[in-house]
């Protein structure tokens, strides 16, 4: 059976940045999600948008790598916000409190409006 | 009527996407079948979800979590038993891991989000469902269960 797959595309403009993710985020996918959002930080972002529409799977490992960069962001003074959940994937960031700690969009272009 | 299927996983994190499809593929079996919730739908896809993330995690916790070091790991037998009888369904995770208690594992998800960590918070979906835990014969068994018509 194949692995689960995650793709992210990114768009930056200054120090904002918006990914795309498509697939599904869990223990085994994270890491690629992880080393995107490293190296957003190391090029100086200070907000971003994570944009979910065609994330159809998100486990506590994948809610673990956007709580990293949420604190890093917050430290500098920055921010990050969330789009277009799912109501699977709402349900998953709600068990675990994340959707108490991040702005949640409907759609991506509201989100990119609030950045 | 019982039906039980059983899946052998190894301590691979490649593995999950094949269990959350077994599981997802028993649950709809579910349907037509049986008491349902929901006569013609079955569970609904928050509750199919919830099921399937319980598994996930409470497998990727033992892959990641529950080996001392990599020849054990490679030496991982990890198990996924899944029942369904007419009024609910049972899971059953087995491995040989280190003793582990998922169910007593409390997390502290202020320190969590104000520390900004990446590990803590994914055994919370064990608590949607019925859950047990015991170890026995040098194994962890952990049983996830859902019976219709109790929501939790």
């Amino acid at each position: 059976m194949a692995d689960a797959q995650i793709d992210i595309k990114e768009k930056l403009t200054g120090k904002k940045a918006v990914i795309e993710l498509t697939g599904e985020l869990d223990a085994k996918t994270t890491p690629a999600l992880k080393a995107k959002l490293d190296e957003l930080i190391s090029k100086g972002i200070d907000s971003l948008l994570v944009d979910c529409t065609r994330l159809t799977y998100v486990a506590s490992a994948g809610i673990g790598a956007l709580n990293a960069v949420l604190k890093a962001l917050k430290d500098k003074g920055g921010k990050m916000a969330l789009s277009s959940l799912s109501k699977e994937v709402r349900d998953t960031m709600d068990l675990m409190f994340f959707t108490k700690r991040v702005n949640v969009y409907n759609t991506m272009a509201e989100g990119e409006k609030n950045l | 009527m019982r039906t039980e299927i059983a899946l052998k996983i190894s301590g691979d994190l490649g593995e999950l996407k094949g269990v959350r499809e077994a599981v997802r593929a028993f649950l709809d079996s579910t349907k037509h079948i049986d008491i349902t919730e929901d006569e013609n739908a079955g569970l609904d896809s928050i509750q199919q979800s919830r099921i399937i993330l319980a598994i996930d995690e409470a497998v990727a916790n033992i892959i990641e979590h529950g080996f001392a070091d990599p020849a054990s790991l490679a030496g991982a037998q990890i198990s996924l038993t899944m029942r369904k009888e007419p009024s609910l369904v049972e899971f059953e995770i087995r491995d040989n891991g280190l003793a582990f208690n998922p169910l007593e594992h409390k997390p502290d998800t202020e320190f969590y989000y104000e520390e900004g960590l990446e590990n803590g918070v994914g055994l919370i979906a064990l608590t949607t469902l019925d859950s047990a835990y015991e170890r026995l014969e040098n194994q962890n068994v952990l049983k996830l269960r859902r019976e219709w018509g109790k929501k939790k």
